[in-house]
This record gives structure tokens, sequence and C-alpha cells, in this order.
């Protein structure tokens, strides 16, 4: 919010709504002027929530299986608001690996990705596909790649394995890698709210890197020399038990118990783990190659995201090396440049 | 042993995902037994008292202290009402142990040294980092010159707000006294102080704009043998743990694995080293000992002490006058504090968010 009041989108009056009080963790030191509570699953929530707002934006995490129903909930309060424009965060991960060339920003998505999220992101599309051109709020469904930037995981993360030494590669690092610098995010949104198209966006970097690509300049920045990173061949992946347990963890059965779970029988379930299981290793850590590492680095093609400067040439997003720049600044700042 | 008769008072998430196992094995093994339970929201406190024979639930602490004797009395309600809270206790007679932050300025904080003294009473404050094996071992090796007669230090810890909070009270600067500095910034100062002893505080930044409270600290500390720099974020992740260097060596103290640590000579290459420290895990003068693993552990390590405190005698890990300590370092902090510069922003940006600090502002 300050970003965007600092930047040229005073005419923007943005109110956050929030789920639960922590959630003003994050913004607590603007002051807790404007906030208002609302929960996308509770749909009574919603009408206090967006009185008086011209544009909603669904920027929510959570429980993937909600996915589709809360967008249909934020669309039918928007619609009974009378809020002009609904813009929906999807994920460029409805795409899977971008296996086939020419995707364009309305081709299908996956409909048989093995990631949960993916699966319910693309169902929502859907729903609000066949929503669109009803007489409602303006659909605008951003699809962005991996966010990255100041505070962003997809810096940090890196980041931190390359300062760990579990940083690695798959197939040399020569696959695609789809970066959505948050600052373009969020001029994005910001476009689109001001002057809004509906309509289905990828959302990307001009001059996205490889995965070698983007290491290499992270090496640069935090003077480490990533040339000569563990290099994983495409079929190394395999399941470990670990993956194997949090695959069980995470099936719907799992999940549906957990949900019931009070807090205080799993802060119960993770004290008698530790009293039992507790211990650790005497070996620094070394590079993994988790299901979802491998599964990211292996991206055939980048998405095209001409639709969204055709439709929107008033968002100058950043290019690759612009906001490595800024990001560097945040590593130094974050203590990511220290051994 | 008579186990100590134990009053709750505040019966939120802390003592729901942190305090209830431990306290439920302490009842198990006679060490204490749960009378009252204190919540304004009587629900709250109703879902505890199931668990515990004896236990009564009251909306105020003033009627539980009046209803029945109280050995032990448990602070955990929000920080802006301890003081209220452990003064009552300690004038009914009551041992306290207090959740973190003690109290949020340090008149109170005087008020409850006193308080305490004047009665002979014991009021552990619930920081358990103190039980940190590598913490301690560290500690003990800076003491014994391993590092060399000078160091230095960063101490970095953030990542986004999750606490499970039933109101906004802790984002408000005049019921909880600040933001990241009064909730991570307690137990960072406190273990440094276990590192280094006094600190004076040369500097402080934060981003806090007027009405709000901090996200982002940092802190320039100094100390008899130290110098370095406390980083603390609610917002964003930072390379997170704490680095000690000397001439003699260099050391790594994660902020989530305890029981091991980074060490490293001058030319040579990180080695990872076990650290075994343990503490009294029972009420026994020379019973068994444990050395934690995680946070959990720790916590139950805190209750052993307090309750050691108060059967024998032994000095409590952090009582009130050290914890005073640390909030006169956070007042002090605030005293100083400036626009924290937050160098990927553009400089509009930045001109923007100096106008806006608090401190500026009023």
């Amino acid at each position: 919010m300050k970003h965007l009041n600092a930047s040229g989108f005073e005419e923007i009056e943005f109110v956050p709504i929030i789920r639960q009080f922590r959630g003003l963790g994050r913004i607590s030191k603007l002051g807790l002027r404007n906030y208002r509570m609302g929960d996308l699953s509770k749909p009574e929530s919603l009408k206090s929530a967006l009185a008086g707002c011209h544009a909603a934006v669904n920027l929510t995490m959570g429980d993937d299986s909600r996915i589709t129903s809360d967008v249909q909930n934020l669309y039918r309060a928007c619609q009974e608001g009378q809020v002009e424009t609904l813009v929906h965060l999807s994920s460029a991960e409805v795409y899977g690996r971008c296996d086939t060339p020419g995707l364009h920003d309305d081709s299908p998505w996956q409909t048989d990705h093995w990631m949960e999220y993916a699966r319910c992101k693309g169902q929502a599309e859907d729903w609000l596909r066949n929503t669109l051109g009803q007489s409602g709020p303006k659909i605008v469904v951003l699809r962005p790649g991996l966010i990255w930037g100041p505070r962003s995981g997809w810096l940090a993360e890196p980041a931190q394995a390359i300062h760990d030494g579990t940083a690695y590669y798959v197939d040399g690092g020569k696959w695609a890698c789809n970066l959505c610098f948050v600052d373009n995010l969020v001029r994005s949104i910001a476009t689109v709210v001001q002057t809004p198209t509906s309509g289905f966006y990828n959302l990307g970097d001009p001059g996205r890197p490889t995965w070698r690509g983007y290491y290499q300049a992270l090496g640069e920045v935090l003077n480490r020399d990533v040339s000569q990173l563990t290099d994983f061949p495409e079929t190394a992946y395999r399941p470990g038990l670990k993956e194997k347990l949090s695959s069980l963890t995470k099936s719907s059965l799992a999940k549906s118990i957990k949900r019931r779970m009070q807090n205080q029988t799993k802060t119960a379930i993770k004290f008698w783990l530790t009293e039992r299981f507790g211990g650790g290793s005497l070996h620094l850590p070394g590079p993994s190659l988790s299901k979802g590492g491998w599964w990211l680095r292996t991206v055939r093609y980048q998405l095209p995201v001409e639709k969204f400067s055709k439709t929107f040439p008033s968002a100058t997003l950043q290019t690759f090396e612009q906001a490595m720049a800024s990001s560097a600044q945040w590593l130094t700042f974050s203590g990511y440049h220290e051994i | 042993m008579k186990p100590i008769a134990l009053c709750i008072v505040g019966c939120g998430a802390v003592v729901a995902d942190l305090h209830m196992p431990v306290v439920e094995s302490l009842q198990r093994k006679g060490a204490v037994n749960v009378v009252a339970l204190v919540d304004n929201q009587k629900d709250r406190a109703g879902r505890f008292a199931r668990k515990f024979r004896d236990a009564k639930v009251y909306d105020k602490l003033d009627e539980a202290i009046q209803s029945k004797p109280i050995g032990l009395t448990f602070v955990a309600s929000p920080p802006g009402l301890h003081a209220e809270h452990v003064l009552a206790a300690l004038n009914a007679g009551s041992h306290v142990l207090v959740e973190k932050p003690m109290v949020t300025n340090s008149i109170d904080a005087q008020r409850l040294v006193d308080a305490s003294r004047k009665k002979g009473l014991v009021t552990a404050v619930g920081l358990p980092r103190r039980y940190y094996p590598h913490v301690a071992e560290v500690a003990e090796r800076i003491a014994n010159g391993d590092f060399g007669p000078r160091l230095t230090f960063r101490y970095r810890e953030g990542g986004s707000f999750g606490w499970p909070v039933a109101s906004d009270a802790v984002f408000r600067r005049e019921k909880a006294g600040g933001g990241v500095l009064m909730d991570k910034g307690v137990h960072a100062l406190d273990v440094l102080e276990q590192l280094f002893g006094a600190v004076k505080i040369k500097g402080c930044r934060d981003d806090s704009q007027s009405g709000g409270v901090e996200c982002n600290a940092l802190l320039d500390l100094e100390y008899v043998r130290a110098e370095g720099q406390l980083q603390l974020s609610w917002d964003q992740p930072l390379n997170n743990g704490i680095w000690v260097s000397g001439e003699k060596a260099d050391a790594y103290l994660a902020l989530e694995t305890i029981h091991t640590y980074r060490w490293r000579e001058p030319k040579g290459t990180w080695k990872v080293l076990p650290a075994q420290k343990d503490w009294p895990n029972s009420l026994t003068p020379n019973g068994p000992r444990k050395s934690p693993s995680d946070y959990y552990q720790c916590i139950g390590l805190q209750w052993w002490g307090a309750l050691r405190a108060i059967a024998l005698g032994e000095p409590p890990a952090v009582d009130a006058e050290r914890a005073s300590q640390v909030i006169r370092a956070i007042e002090s902090s605030y005293r100083q504090s400036q626009s924290l510069v937050l160098p990927w922003l553009s400089r509009p940006e930045q001109v923007t968010s100096q106008k806006l600090h608090w401190r500026a502002a009023a």
C-alpha cells in the first residue's frame, strides 16, 4: 500500500480486508485506520467489508479446496455491492510445466496437474470464465509466475539456499524460470483497477531468464560462485520418505482430520513427537531434490505475456535486470550477503 | 510435596498453543494443581476447565484471588494488563510467572520489582530462550575467551507475524507498548544480555508511521566487550540467526535448531558442534536434568525453573529485575528512534516514509 501511494497511484485508496487479526501484523506500521474484517467463506461478512469499494482484489491464500467457493462468494458480494471490478489472482502454475509450445492466455489449463493448488486455481478460472459477460463486475484474472523481489519467498529462499549450500540446478538450469517481479505485479494490479478490461492475463517480467541465469544473477549480487552448484539430471527425482509422508498428510482425509483438530491437540501432538524424536544432525546441509523444486526447474517454455502489455499499455514494468538491482538492495538489507 | 495451587490468567492462543501441554504434564506429575482459570471471555477459560478437577472459571482475577489460596499465578493476559495482574497476584501473596513482555514500560517494571522484593515473592518472567542450549554454551565460550577479547555480532529475526491473536490490541502502541521490538525484541535483547551482559542502545531505526507500530526495527548495540546490530521484522524474511565473531573464532547460532551451532576458526571451515547444556527437569534437588531440543521443551524447563524458585529458593532464569533491563532498553530505543531507510525503495518512497515516521510526526 505504501509503495503504491508513493509511486503515482495516489488516486487509489486502499482498504485492507483481513480474515483474522494476525493479518494486521504486516501492515501495522501504517496504523490501523481503515482495515475491515471479512472472510470469503462467510458471505454475510463481505457486504460491509466491500461497502463503497469500486474494485475488489482477491489476494487470499489458504485452503486450496476453498479457492473456487471463495471466489464465487466474492463475485456474488461484488454483484450485490455494485463493486465494478473483481481482480482475481490465479497462477501460472495452472499450465504446469508449460510442455506445449504456443500456449496463450486463453489456452485450457492442465486439468491433470499433480498439485491440488493448481487444479483448484484452474477450477476457479473455469467458473469465472463461464461467468464472464453476466451482469456483474468486470472480471480480470491475473496469472503471475513465481513472485520474487524484496520481501518475497522466491528471492529470499534461493538466496538462503545459495547461502546455506543447498542450492542446485536441474539439467544445468537450462529451463525457463517464469518470474514475476513483485513490483510488476503490484503495478499490474493497480493498472487493471484503474482501467479494467475483463479477461485472463499471464504476468511475467520482460526478459525472464533461465534458472541458471537467475542463479547467476543472484550469485553476482551475493558475491558467491554458483557455477559449480550440484546439477541433478531431470530423471534424478525420486520421492523420499519425507515426501511420501508429506503426501499422506496432504491427502483429503488427513486435511479433513487436521481441520477438525483443535490447535491445542495439534500442539500436544507436536509436543509429544519432539519429546520422543527430537534430535539433530551434526552435518552441514546439502542439496536435496524435492518434487516441487524438480517440477519448477523443468518448466519448458516461458508463458507469453504480450496480451497483458497490449491490453494495458500504460503499465510500465521493470525488466529482470532492473528488478534484480532493487532486489540486490533488499538482499543486503536482509543480511543475505553475509556468510 | 503438596502440589502448588495454580491460577492461569488469560486463556488465549499463547496458553493453548504453548503452555497447556506443559501444565497438563505438571498436573499429572503432581507438581501443580490448577485451581483457577481467568479470562474475560469465560468460554475461553471454560475449554480448559474440564482438564483439571479442581479448576474454577472466573472472568476477573480478583474473584479468583478472593475465592481460594493460590500459590502461583501464571499471567498470560494481553501485555497491557500484565502490571495490573502481576501486582494483584503479588499483593494476594501469590508467586508469579508472567509471559513476556513482563510489562510495557519501565515505570510498571519498577513497580513489579519493588512489589516482588517487598513481599518476598518470586516473579519469574517467561523468556524460554534462556534454555536454548546453544546460546548457553556460546555464552560460556564467550566468557572463557574462546572468541578473543573483542566481539562483533549480528542478530536477525524476520518472518510474517503469525500468532492467532484475538484482537488488534497487539498492534496498538497504547496497548502493546510497541511492535516487533516489544514482541520479538524482548526475546532477542534477553538472549544478547545472556551472551554479552548489560546493553547500551547506540541507535534505533524503525518503520512505524504515525498511529502505527513498527514492523521492522534495526538497533545498534554496544556491550562491554561487544558491539553489533539487532534486526527484527514482522513482515519479511531475513537471513535469520546470530553471528558472533572474534579474532579467535566465529559462531553461527540458528534460531530454530537450538541443540547445535556452527563454529569456525580463522581460515577454517564451518563445523557443526553439539550443544548439550542441561537444566533441572523436576522438583528434586539433585534430580534429572534435560537438554532441550525445541521450544516446547524450553517452555517445560521454564516452568520447572519457576517452580524450583518457589519450592527450593533457586533464582529463576529471568526475574523481574532482569526483565526490567530489557524494558528499559526498548524504551531507550524508542526515544532515539529514527526512520528506517529501506534502500530498495525509490527515493520518493523513502522521502514519504521519513515524513510519515511516528517520531517525525510527534
